[in-house]
């Protein structure tokens, strides 16, 4: 302690006492305005928003719109500067001059955290193949139902096909890597770190929530064992940093306009070939006496064209128009539909009647900031999808909350909270697939209208107007609601250890309300009712099920535990070890319920118990349905790092199933990656060509247990109605259920094989990565066939075998021409399937479509060899006296047998010029389809369904406030045998038909045409053969198409600066699928499924878009 | 360090309760549907379980494993015999060897189903509780043995529950006789422990009886014994089955818990059926509760069906296109020619024959049930949902109502299984009789003919002329009788025989009929007779319409709606329908067996002459 009583030492004290203050105020004073300007290196493009901090305080601004900051500083101090996507610096401070800081792009393959199962990992180090989509893919694509739509052609590795475009339904697919299984084939799906129980769920998540997704396609997915078989897809969810309180909002419009699909001929077209087709039928002579003849001449010599002529306008009728020569109108031959009340000659297209655009709309709006403490993200999301469909209650609709929370308790103890709510309706009118003719299958021939003249539904005959079937028919509803509660718990409770706990909880709840109400039919001039359908309200079972309503609710929670504890640490500066050893259990409970009323008093307000007979048995029905299974499971990895060179991973998983027998249920699954880091090499370094150089390999097991019953291994009894009359009621009776019981079945596993390499040159312009892969799934679950007398159903064994293989690449150029940023990347995936087992008998083939054949992909196609178009008599002759009836057997190909005409001398039935030929591949004389593939006959095999060659293109330039961005997509192999029957010309008569054949049939003189000699429905013989599988019949699927283009402008700061509210406005136009190049004949878009059947039927769509990105 | 511990320690428990608690919540139960081991606690749990056996019965919509619904082409399908036409490449011979056939596997599914009760109740304490299902278990799994005796002849014998390492699924055929002794030893066993008679308005009314099981025993062995005789079978075997199949049918007749329906013995049972005089018999196929014939006799009035498939109006309507599908059915010439006039003499003898200039005078002065099978030229029927009886009086406003009446005739139609009242497609609920009263008599007479070489007038009294006179007590058809055999210069055994074609009829037992008689080289190989087309008889288009014209649509010419027909006539006018072109050998009496199948079991040999 200083004593101080002298006034010198007062004075010392005083002046010491100033000299504080003063130099406290000096200090300040000492404080200068650092000014300086961020700017990109190489493009010298001002980097706006950039931080700058001084190092060791929380002092910070940020760059304005020039780049330009000024900042309070004192000598010595540190500049950090840093921007996403660029890597941080810090600057020493010097007052002399403006500073100019150049940022670095960041290399983000890199220095990218990826998250991978039960953790993260940096890309550098990675040795799995992991395909990263970040929250990019979601942005400016237009309203978007499923955010599967977006990762199409972006993930190389990951095929995404859809199979429908009904809103709320568009039923997207995809896979990992091609197939695993002849089961169910859907990857595994994890919302941050919970599972989702199916990926249906996908139709109701916000993509505008995801941040990014992992999909882990090699060994890497072995960490989630059993389910991993189709790969696992990470789908992390957009947290907020902290930091100010910052609100974004995106508006979106677009319209739908239709896409690809069969154009539809006129009335004159189909008149005109089908009376071409009846006259070729009845060789050369026409066939006055045959109806559809007569109706042809009729419409195309009456004179009517555009207006009904009702039966009570034609001389002699007398309530049906039958057979009856005496029958005429202006001097014509009325043909005798017997049961058709009028003639109608409307030049309609019923495709053009029941689609149309439509306008979708979406709005995103979330609030983030936070604290030290916390971070909060809110969003909200709303989706009007409309439908194409144009009558009839149409459309869908999602409805999303979202909070994401991230509480710190302390540095070590982190509590982070998503929780989503979500719905999605779906309206389609019930009757959309009812019937003949209804929107989603044959549509009517043209000149039908789809109403009367006073707006009534019209009938003509049994043909019922679709767009009457869909406004009156009843609606079905159907509303989804979705939880997802998701906690994280993380507690570094010791240095190197953290304790991670997960509990999350997912619930479905379907609540479906269906009504079938009975539609009316009238003639043209409203004044025959033609016919009622549904026929009755008292039908309770069968095709023409009457007037009902129907309700089922399904009620569907999820639940899902995992603990881990995980340990990393870094000894002597080059060793980096990390472990992690964890448990899960995850169950999932269903429950449905359904009831249906029939006869209902109402159409008005469908209620259950609204039927006038209800409690009445056979006028109500109920069903229940419920079901659990469990999953419990253990897992670890193991990482260890030589000097960030040398990468080795070990992964284990032990998995147990309530699906299988207690001694069965449990099984391990394991992987093994390594990388290598060549670049990191001095020998390397010292090349200095390569920035990034890596070599992966990877080994592991994945399991499945899909497509399998979950009680398997008991014996069930079914009760349920005998349908069978004992005494006075129909008797319950009890019976075993299910194929037979299985003891000794268990998991699928499937072993994947990876190499990959990583590379980037040219100071990272060029990157990219190329892998090659193989898996084989040897204990694969199939039914094999045993002989009859067994008396049911084997139970599926582990005794199938598929081989998988295939590679993908990646490339990307990331440069810069002056101002110019630009990047192009390019994709590319290509796999392919062998199923070595799986019946255990000989496999049958038939020709067409295939799902199942040894030897062979999944879906594969078999047909005959064409021989190309026969031309002459002569040709004809040579081919019948050879193929008919060789050896004295008649060939199984539908080749029609050479007879001569009686009534016409000189001529034969069967084929003629202008009808196809096939080759006679195994050389032994005759032409057949063989039964299996030990006989196969002529059959070969065509191709296969499943696309081959997906590739995606990228391409993105920025300039200013400019921003475009494209994705071309598409596929360079697939092979498509198309069911039903609107790719023949007139095999149904009376039906809309495609315009594809229009010009473009075999005649004398048209004898290069691509489709053969037109016959109708009466020589359909001919039609089946001439069209039957073969090399000719079968559509090459390859396509390219512009999936997206995007141009956005971003308004500059100058223009926002003089108001608060808004900090950054975007505003962008974009375009999806708007153009394609397809080699499809039938009209359809080359990426329909096979069939196009039921909602397939709906035509894909076009999008244009308008819309804005707000932040306040 | 402490505190670092009791970390570690809480972790540690956390990850150890999740993993001790898995394999604990790994078993789970199924939750709604019952485990077999929480089952077989009752004799209603048998009875349950021996319910879904029903649905194994012949009905509208099944025939062996032929699901397409009622009358369209079956394995047991008239239309593959010669009284009915268009039986597709059953009835040219052109069928080949399927890969798969329901007909085997799904008797084989059913089978397994007896078996499966069989097997449980052998470890069933309390068996008298549950004899009557073991019963029935052992009925249908003879029923489905049967089903592939007359389809495929001897095939592998399985009489227990099999799994997938059963050796029994590698197994050869049985031989025929085992079969046949395995249905006799099945049924033989069900019948005492059947009850003798369940009152109609029983709970239990349908199920099988004892009756039921004898007569089913007649059956079967009537068809292999005579299967066997007329195939120089050993005698000793084929008389003591003809000798099973006459005391199991007469147990069934002296019983007295069955009668021909519209008969007095019928009436003693219960209801009144008499009240329809002859046409009784026309309308018990279409017998329902509702108002289906004249009188409004319902159900309760019919003792003719021993054993059938039921409807019901309300509960049970058939729900596939009888009337309409069966009014579809063209009857064949030879069909008619069947018909005995009646004087009792086949037409060609009998100076009251008509002869066939004119639809309608085919059907004067024949056997009534003539009448009542085939539609009557210029009556009113049921066509459709829209023509149909009123109130059966046959007055202006019935007639007016049932325009089913056709100016032009297209050829025999068939009126069996076709309602007359105002019934929706599918809304029928007529009875499928699988066994009824009728086939009883006759197979009784027959047997004892097949037996002795000769019948009695008083057996023949007993049985085949209840049948023939049922439907002729007014007209004065004369019974059968030795004398009037030998009097008239007729065969009694054609006479027996032609009693079954014509009054089993579209009840699918011609085709096997002739098979076990091994007579389809001449039966089948014949002109099976169109009519006459263009003459004075109406017929604008020949019989039948989509039938067997010689040659193709193309040769036929554009003309769909009245074809003319390049086939020639016989002496009376009417087209030749050419049988005689039918393949039909040996192999044929037996249907290949699914080559799938074959390949699959090699020791599974294919029926002789298919390869």
């Amino acid at each position: 302690m200083i004593k101080c009583y002298t006034v010198e030492c007062r004075k010392k004290v005083f002046l010491f006492l100033l000299f504080s203050v003063l130099f406290h105020c000096f200090s300040y004073a000492q404080d200068r305005v650092v000014s300086g300007k961020v700017l990109e290196a190489g493009t010298k493009i001002p980097v706006i928003g950039a931080a700058i901090k001084i190092k060791g305080t929380t002092r910070g601004v940020s760059s304005d719109v020039n780049g330009s900051f000024k900042i309070k500083a004192k000598d010595g101090d540190v500049l950090e500067v840093s921007s996403v996507g660029y890597k941080s610096i810090t600057v020493p401070v010097d007052f002399s001059k403006d500073l100019v800081i150049s940022l670095f792009e960041d290399n983000k393959a890199l220095s990218e955290v990826v998250v991978v199962g039960y953790g993260t990992q940096k890309r550098a180090t990675l040795t799995g193949a992991v395909a990263t989509i970040s929250s990019k893919s979601f942005e400016d694509r237009g309203p978007t139902n499923n955010p599967l739509a977006n990762i199409q052609g972006q993930a190389p590795g990951v095929v995404v096909t859809r199979t429908s475009a009904q809103p709320g339904r568009e039923n997207w697919n995809f896979q990992v890597r091609g197939v695993s299984s002849v089961n169910n084939q859907d990857p595994l799906v994890m919302v941050d770190g919970v599972a989702l129980v199916s990926n249906n769920a996908l139709n109701s998540i916000n993509p505008a929530d995801i941040d990014n997704i992992s999909i882990l396609k090699d060994a890497s997915a072995a960490i989630y064992g059993a389910r991993a078989a189709y790969g696992v897809v990470l789908i992390t969810t957009k947290r907020a940093k902290g930091g100010a309180f910052k609100v974004e909002y995106s508006p979106t419009i677009s319209r739908k306009l239709i896409g690809l699909q069969p154009e539809l001929i006129n009335l004159n077209q189909w008149a005109t070939g089908l009376k071409q087709a009846l006259i070729n039928d009845s060789y050369g002579i026409d066939p006055e006496s045959y109806l559809w003849y007569q109706y042809a001449q009729f419409i195309l010599k009456s004179g009517l064209i555009g207006s009904s002529l009702a039966g009570t306008d034609i001389p002699g009728y007398a309530g049906t128009l039958t057979n009856n020569p005496n029958l005429r109108y202006n001097g014509l031959l009325v043909p005798g539909f017997g049961d058709v009340k009028d003639l109608s000659f409307f030049d309609t297209n019923m495709s053009k009647i029941l689609w149309g655009p439509a306008t979708s709309t979406q709005h995103d709006l979330s609030f983030s900031g936070g604290s030290e403490k916390q971070a909060y993200r809110v969003s909200l999301g709303y989706l009007d999808d409309a439908s194409q469909l144009k009558y009839g209650a149409n459309g869908s609709q999602r409805y999303n909350i979202r909070l994401n929370h991230d509480y710190k308790f302390s540095n070590a103890l982190k509590l982070a909270t998503s929780i989503s709510l979500e719905r999605n309706d779906v309206q389609q009118p019930t009757l959309y697939g009812t019937g003949g003719y209804s929107a989603l299958s044959t549509y009517s021939q043209p000149g039908i209208p789809a109403f009367t003249a006073s707006g009534k539904p019209y009938a003509w005959g049994t043909v019922y107007s679709a767009p009457g079937q869909l406004r009156d028919g009843g609606d079905n509803l159907e509303y989804n609601y979705r939880a997802f509660i998701n906690s994280n718990l993380s507690y570094n409770f010791l240095k190197h250890f953290t304790f991670t706990g997960i509990a999350g909880y997912n619930l479905w709840v379907q609540d479906n309300r269906v009504q079938t109400k009975q539609v009316q039919y009238y003639s043209y001039n409203d004044q025959v009712l033609v016919a009622t359908n549904p026929l009755s309200g008292i039908i309770t079972s069968g095709a023409n099920v009457g007037a009902n309503y129907y309700r089922q609710d399904i009620n569907n929670p999820f639940y899902n535990l995992v603990a881990q504890l995980s340990y990393s640490n870094t000894f002597a500066g080059k060793h980096d070890i990390g472990l992690m050893v964890g448990s899960a259990y995850e169950r999932n409970e269903y429950n449905l319920i359904n009831t249906r009323t029939y006869n209902l008093a109402s159409d008005e307000i469908p209620y259950l118990g609204g039927g006038l007979t209800s409690g009445t048995a056979g006028f109500v029905t109920n069903g229940e349905n419920r079901y659990h299974s469990a999953l419990g499971s253990y897992f670890g990895r193991a990482t260890y790092a030589y000097k960030g060179k040398y990468l080795v991973e070990a992964i284990g998983r032990y998995d147990g199933s309530s699906k299988f027998i207690a001694d069965k249920r449990w099984r391990g699954f394991y992987g093994a990656q390594a990388g290598w880091r060549l670049s990191e090499e001095a020998l390397v370094k010292k090349l200095n060509f390569f920035d990034n150089l890596k070599l992966r390999a990877s080994y592991g097991t994945t399991g499945n247990q899909a497509d399998i019953g979950l009680y398997d291994y008991l014996q069930q009894l079914a009760v349920a109605s005998s349908g069978n009359m004992l005494g006075s009621t129909i008797a319950t009776q009890a019976a075993t259920s299910g194929p037979l019981v299985s003891l000794d079945r268990t998991w699928e596993t499937v072993r994947n094989y990876n190499l990959g390499v990583d590379f980037g040159f040219l100071k990272n312009r060029l990157s990219g990565t190329f892998e090659t892969f193989r898996k084989r799934n040897s204990n694969m679950l199939v039914n094999l066939a045993y002989p009859g007398v067994l008396g049911a159903t084997a139970p599926k064994t582990n005794d199938g075998e598929l081989k998988t293989w295939g590679w993908e690449g990646i490339l990307t150029w990331k440069d810069h021409v002056g101002k110019v940023k630009y990047s192009i990347s390019g994709n590319i995936t290509d796999n392919q399937n062998k199923l070595i087992k799986v019946s255990g008998a000989a496999n049958g083939i038939t020709p067409g479509y295939n799902n199942l054949v040894e030897g062979y992909p999944l879906g594969s196609y078999f047909g005959l060899r064409y021989g190309g178009r026969l031309q002459t008599q002569e040709q004809v002759d040579a081919y019948n006296a050879a193929y008919y009836n060789p050896g004295g057997v008649i060939n199984n190909i539908g080749l029609p047998a050479a007879t001569p005409l009686q009534n016409q001398p000189g001529k034969f039935t069967g084929l003629r010029p202008g009808d196809n030929s096939f080759v006679d591949v195994n050389g032994d004389g005759a032409l057949s389809t063989g039964i299996n593939t030990a006989n196969p006959g002529d059959l070969v095999f065509l191709g296969t369904d499943n696309p081959r060659y997906t590739f995606g293109f990228n391409l993105g330039l920025q300039w200013k406030g400019f921003d475009f961005y494209s994705i071309l997509q598409g596929v360079g192999k697939r092979t498509i045998f198309r069911g039903g029957n609107w790719r023949v010309p007139y095999l149904s008569i009376f039906q809309g038909q495609t315009k594809s054949y229009v010009g473009n049939v075999w005649s004398p003189e048209n004898q290069e045409a691509y489709y053969p000699n037109l016959h109708s429905a009466l020589n359909n013989g001919i039609n089946n053969y001439n069209y039957q599988a073969s090399t000719w019949s079968v559509e090459n699927g390859k396509y390219l198409r512009l999936k997206n283009v995007v141009l956005g402008y971003t308004l500059p700061k100058s223009l926002l600066a003089k108001q608060k509210a808004i900090s950054n406005l975007r505003v962008y136009v974009s375009g999806s699928d708007l153009w394609e190049t397809t080699k499809i004949h039938d009209g359809w878009d080359p990426e329909a499924t096979r069939n196009v059947g039921g909602n397939e039927r709906y035509p894909f769509y076009r999008y244009v878009s308008l819309g804005a990105n707000v932040t306040f | 360090m402490k505190r670092i511990n009791q970390n570690i320690g809480c972790v540690i428990l956390l990850l150890g309760v999740i993993f001790c608690s898995c394999n604990k919540m790994l078993d789970l139960k199924p939750q709604d549907t019952i485990t077999d081991a929480a089952y077989w606690r009752n004799g209603n749990d048998f009875k349950l379980f021996a319910n879904q056996y029903y649905s194994i019965l012949r009905n509208f919509n099944s025939v062996s494993g032929s699901t397409s619904g009622a009358f369209t082409d079956n394995p047991h399908h008239d239309n593959r015999a010669d009284m009915i036409g268009s039986g597709g490449v059953f009835a040219t011979g052109t069928n080949t060897i399927p890969q798969n056939d329901n007909s085997y596997t799904l008797n084989y599914t059913r089978i397994r189903s007896c078996n499966y009760l069989l097997q449980k109740a052998a470890n069933y304490t309390n068996q008298s509780e549950i004899a009557q299902y073991v019963a029935e278990a052992k009925f249908f799994r003879a029923y489905c043995y049967y089903d592939l005796l007359q389809l495929f002849g001897a095939v592998p014998l399985v009489t227990k529950v099999l799994d997938t390492e059963s050796e029994e699924l590698w197994a050869p055929k049985a031989s025929r006789d085992e079969v046949v002794d395995q249905i006799i030893s099945d049924l033989e066993a069900a019948i005492p422990n059947l009850p003798a008679s369940i009152a109609a308005n029983a709970g239990d009314f349908g199920r099988v009886t004892r009756a039921a099981a004898q007569a089913f025993l007649g059956r079967v062995t009537l068809y292999e014994g005579t299967w066997q005789k007329f195939r120089d079978g050993n005698a000793t075997r084929y008389n003591a089955l003809l000798d099973k199949s006459i005391a199991a049918s007469n147990s069934v007749i002296t019983s007295n818990q069955y009668a021909l329906f519209g008969t007095a013995a019928s009436n003693a049972l219960g209801g009144n059926s008499t009240v329809l005089g002859d046409s009784a018999m026309k309308y018990m196929f279409i017998l329902e509760n509702p108002k289906s014939n004249p009188a409004g006799v319902t159900k309760v009035a019919n003792h003719e069906y021993i054993l059938s498939y039921r409807y019901d109006d309300v509960t049970k309507q058939i729900g596939s296109n009888v009337s309409r599908n069966a009014v579809a059915t063209s009857v064949t010439q030879k069909f008619m020619n069947n018909f005995l006039s009646k004087d009792g003499l086949p037409i060609e003898k009998s100076g009251l024959f008509q002869g066939f200039n004119t639809y309608g005078s085919q059907f004067v002065d024949r056997d009534n049930r003539l009448k009542y099978t085939v539609k009557v030229y210029n009556m009113y029927y049921w066509y459709g949902n829209f023509n149909y009886r009123i109130n059966w009086s046959d007055d202006a406003t019935d007639r007016a109502n049932s325009t089913g009446k056709v100016s032009q005739v297209l050829g025999y139609g068939n009126q069996k299984w076709i309602t007359e009242r105002n019934c929706k497609d599918g809304a029928e609920s007529e009875d499928y009789p699988v066994i009824r009263y009728a086939e009883v008599l006759l197979n009784y007479a027959e047997a004892v003919f097949e037996r002795n070489g000769a019948i009695s007038d008083a057996d023949l009294d007993k049985s085949l002329n209840l049948v023939r006179l049922r439907a002729n007590q007014n007209n004065g058809m004369p019974k059968l009788s030795n004398a009037f055999v030998n009097i008239n210069g007729l065969d009694m055994r054609t006479e027996i025989r032609r009693e079954r074609n014509v009054e089993l009829f579209f009840e699918y037992f011609r085709f096997d009929d002739v098979k076990r008689w091994h007579t389809a080289n001449v039966d089948f190989v014949t002109n099976t007779g169109g009519t006459a087309y263009g003459n004075a008889a109406g017929f604008v288009s020949a019989w039948p319409v989509a039938g067997r014209y010689k040659g193709t649509q193309a040769e036929l010419g554009p003309n769909q709606i009245s074809p003319k027909p390049t086939n020639a006539l016989d002496a009376n006018g009417n087209i030749i329908i050419d049988q005689t072109a039918r393949l039909w050998t040996e192999k044929n009496y037996l249907y290949p067996l699914p080559s799938g199948q074959i390949n699959l079991n090699p020791n599974l040999e294919q029926n002789p002459g298919w390869k």
